[in-house]
């Protein structure tokens, strides 16, 4: 089909499958994308049609008013009503707001922010606005990254629309890759990961302190595997069909300091926090004080991008907390103690302190937290459960650190594929082994989906 | 946050043709290195191979006390040790063959993996391979649980593989745990003239009967006793493919598929993938043997195994008290679509004993008395009265109402289960029921005569 249509009729048929790809989910929010698209459109246009700035900022307030607006409404909504509910109830005022019935569009955070970046870009004049509006609407609809992202920049993907991508031989060997990892990545260690984090966190009874802490460890590899697998099995689909996505994960448990962590999680969030909300709010320009309140404010508005609850919130300000604390302490920074102690210190370190994150971001609500974190420093236990939930969690997370340490120490994210022919047989046959047998096909949506 | 242009040397994707010769070059010298060291490996393996082998596949002691030169330097020891020395070997040989792995642009090692998984699946389905799959799996899976069960049904293949007809009747109760907690083997035996075997499963629900026939079949039984009611037809919401996939085959595949409606295909489309995988690849059919294998290595390190009478287990299934029954038959008792498809599998598999001539025995199943007000009363009602016309349509007996023995609430362990005392109680019955359409049988012949 990608080889025999011309370049227009195939972008109308990539977008109609984009369209019923999100319709899938609910076909009423697709109404919600296409004004998103129209509003960036106009927007964009109107934006490089003048040089009169007045007019250029108006038209990128309304685009930015539109789309957070949208996103505000649908996401953050009840959040606000509840908290204002439970403000207006301290203060001794019956709270009278009534929530709101809405659902939560699949995908919103994320086609919303790659929306305003393209906007953004053009007001900033580093892009020129797309003149078809199909190849723009496949911009921002492109089903392999609509629902979960990466966050694809204008200047990276948008370009890819106006001409006919074909897939080459190489593409499609590198794509099949691609998505076969990411299945792994999904199907063996997320979803595996899951039962072991649900049956802590989801738990009635009370926890030890050491089953929280296996749980946590397992919540590390979920979040990484289901977030990572669809990011590797996007940039694999549009590979597949001669795109390039950009890379979203760089090994990140392998990250030495905070800001090195955010250098490789999530990347494309990271960078669009940092280039449309830290920089602009002042970076590291503005003195000591004034780096630090932008680093916490970036990332108190990453937690909230993630959803709107509390723990979020905090999960936010905590690895803006964590970032203070490097600056100020120049934590992991300097390396000038590259001795494989310290580098492996510095990376466990960095782990735990990641992990206090995700027991914020996993926990059901703060009283969780609290209770988890009472339990954590005073109740430990050993038993057969315990070690059988660190061997499942050794037996599925092992083989993918062995990998990943060679990816980190040659530096190369492609090293399997740089494997002779026996090693690399044994990796590929040990990872269809494991899918065809212990990875879980239940259903179980990406996590990220939510956001 | 940090500055735009990353100050960590952070990895990329790298293409470039330099790092695979550079790859390849240092695999040349590990390989030359183990190479150096096969000698070693090859010595070092024997004794751990001749001791820790076998403990290590069936989790066994190591018996230290049996170790002699001979057991040593066994003729298994030396094959699995000059194995395990020549991979190096082999590796240095893939390497030498520099043109090997860059044929056209073939994706040879894929395609290498590809026919490992397609070697192993081959290798499941001969019997000696199996037999290992299955003793390495039995002691690796919780008991009690479905994987276990079905290992256990596995295993009877190899003990009793040359099975002939028995000069005895021989009776095979089919059913969940329900049937297998209520019957006594033994009692039952003593009672009747019969021989009796359970075929029992965890969860055994009326649409897997005809899923399991051929393995029914092949224990050669001459009448068959069920136990059902409407906690077995009412509980499915979609395809159970955790229980189906084991027995999964395109036969039964293709008739569940053409029993359901448009709709349902539609919303089962995930279990029916996963179905036909499983009927075509023996390694997905037996991926809960390998996932509980795996995952649960060291259960029986850390928690002896109980003690397993003949060819099944102790127990099918957790004991659920009343509570928690109540609380799962409000949940899971309903009206579905699939009670109809659940009746049809019945009527299959009725079917097929009838056209392999063998007897049917139904009786109503029964459930704790104190779990009716969990659902509606109509759910039995109609069971009762569905079973009722498809045995007299089909010609078997069906056992209910005031023929049956009532449990009380005395005679249960739990929400589902049987005690000791009902045991007891409900197998006698079982006896003088097959007992009594013996007599009734023989009668006849015996005015004839």
């Amino acid at each position: 089909m990608q080889r025999l249509l011309p370049h227009r009729p195939r972008n109308v048929f990539l977008l109609a499958c984009s369209y019923f790809f999100y319709g899938c989910w609910d076909w009423r929010f697709l109404s919600l994308i296409v004004f998103s698209t129209v509003v960036d459109y106009v927007a964009s246009h109107r934006i490089a049609a003048t040089e009169d700035t007045p007019t250029r900022r108006k038209w990128l307030i309304i685009s930015c008013v539109v789309n957070l607006g949208l996103l505000g409404f649908f996401k953050y909504a009840n959040f606000g009503v509840t908290a204002a509910n439970q403000l207006l109830a301290q203060m001794g005022i019956d709270p009278a707001l009534a929530r709101l019935n809405i659902l939560l569009p699949v995908g919103i955070s994320f086609y919303t922010f790659q929306t305003m970046s393209y906007t953004i870009d053009v007001y900033r004049r580093s892009l020129k606005p797309l003149d078809s509006f199909t190849d723009f609407a496949l911009y921002v609809a492109f089903f392999p990254q609509l629902v979960a992202g990466p966050i694809e920049r204008g200047t990276a993907l948008a370009p890819q629309m106006t001409r006919k991508t074909l897939a080459t031989w190489a593409d499609i060997r590198f794509g099949v890759w691609l998505c076969l990892k990411g299945v792994f990545k999904k199907a063996v260690i997320a979803d595996n990961m899951a039962v072991l984090v649900d049956g802590v966190f989801n738990s009635d009874e009370l926890q030890s302190g050491t089953a929280i802490l296996l749980a946590t460890y397992a919540f590390a590899f979920q979040i990484y595997g289901d977030f990572s697998g669809y990011s590797d099995i996007a940039r694999g689909t549009a590979k597949l069909m001669g795109y390039d996505l950009m890379v979203n994960f760089r090994l990140p448990y392998f990250a030495q300091s905070p800001s090195e962590f955010w250098q490789r999680w999530h990347i494309s969030l990271s960078s669009w926090l940092r280039d449309y909300l830290y920089i602009p709010l002042g970076g590291n320009r503005g003195g000591t004080l004034l780096t630090y309140r932008n680093l916490v404010l970036t990332m108190l508005l990453g937690g909230l991008w993630h959803g709107a609850a509390w723990t979020f919130i905090i999960w936010g300000a905590w690895h803006g907390v964590i970032l203070v604390i490097q600056r100020l302490t120049r934590f992991g920074e300097s390396r000038n103690d590259d001795s494989v102690v310290a580098i492996w210190t510095r990376r466990i370190v960095m782990f735990h302190l990641v992990c206090v994150g995700w027991l914020l971001f996993r926990a059901n609500s703060m009283s969780q937290v609290m209770l988890f974190t009472q339990s954590l420093l005073t109740n430990w236990t050993w038993n057969t459960e315990l070690a059988q939930m660190t061997w499942q969690i050794a037996f599925l997370c092992g083989p993918l650190l062995v990998i990943q340490y060679a990816q980190e120490t040659s530096k190369d994210l492609n090293y399997v594929l740089h494997l002779s022919l026996v090693p690399r047989t044994v990796v590929y046959a040990t990872v269809l082994f494991l899918i065809l047998t212990v990875g879980r096909f239940g259903g179980r949506e990406f996590i990220y989906f939510q956001f | 946050m940090s500055s735009s242009t990353s100050s960590f040397d952070l990895p990329v994707e790298r293409v470039e043709q330099e790092l695979r010769d550079a790859q390849r070059a240092r695999e040349l010298v590990w390989t030359l290195w183990l190479c150096r060291l096969s000698p070693l490996i090859f010595l070092a393996c024997i004794p751990l191979v001749s001791l820790f082998l076998v403990p290590l596949l069936f989790l066994k002691p190591v018996e230290w006390g049996s170790v002699s030169l001979s057991t040593l330097f066994s003729l298994k020891s030396l094959v699995v040790s000059a194995a395990v020395a020549s991979l190096p070997w082999l590796w240095r040989f893939s390497l030498s063959m520099e043109g090997l792995h860059r044929i056209g642009s073939w994706p040879i090692a894929f395609m290498l993996a590809l026919v490992g998984i397609g070697l192993m699946n081959v290798a499941l389905t001969h019997p000696r391979a199996r037999w290992l799959f299955v003793e390495w799996a039995k002691v690796r899976t919780p008991n009690p649980s479905f994987a276990r069960n079905t290992l256990f049904w596995e295993r009877r293949d190899f003990s009793n593989k040359t099975l002939t007809k028995f000069p005895r009747q021989r009776v095979a109760l089919v059913g969940s745990s329900q049937m297998y907690q209520s019957t006594d083997l033994d009692l039952l035996a003593e009672l009747t003239s019969d021989d009796f075997e359970k075929n029992c499963l965890a969860g055994f629900g009326p649409m897997q009967y005809p899923w399991l026939i051929n393995r029914i079949l092949e224990r050669k039984p001459d009448v068959i006793v069920c136990w059902l009611s409407e906690f077995d037809f009412y509980r499915e919401t979609a395809v159970p493919t955790g229980r189906l996939r084991w027995a999964a085959t395109n036969k039964q595949t293709c008739e569940l598929f053409n029993e359901l409606s448009p709709r349902q295909r539609w919303d089962n489309r995930g279990e029916f993938v996963d179905l036909t995988l499983a009927s075509n690849i023996p390694l997905w059919r037996q991926r809960e043997h390998v996932r509980q294998s795996l995952l649960y290595y060291w259960w029986n390190l850390s928690r002896p195994a109980k003690a397993v009478q003949g060819s099944e287990v102790d127990v099918l299934a957790q004991s659920v008290g009343l509570e928690g029954a109540i609380e799962n038959l409000s949940e899971n008792v309903r009206r579905t679509p699939f009670v109809d498809i659940n009746f049809s599998s019945f009527r299959r598999f009725v079917q097929e004993l009838s056209d392999n001539d063998i007897k049917l025995l139904v009786f109503e199943g029964q459930l704790h008395p104190g779990t009716h007000v969990a659902y509606d009363s109509a759910f039995h009602q109609e069971v009762d009265e569905r079973l009722r016309r498809m045995s007299d349509e089909l010609n078997f007996h069906y056992v209910s109402g005031e023929d049956l023995l009532r449990l009380q609430v005395d005679d249960f362990a739990d929400g589902y289960h049987t005690n000791d005392a009902g045991r007891e109680k409900w197998s006698r019955f079982v006896a003088e029921v097959i007992n009594k359409i013996a007599d009734e049988k023989s009668q006849p012949a015996a005015a004839a005569n």
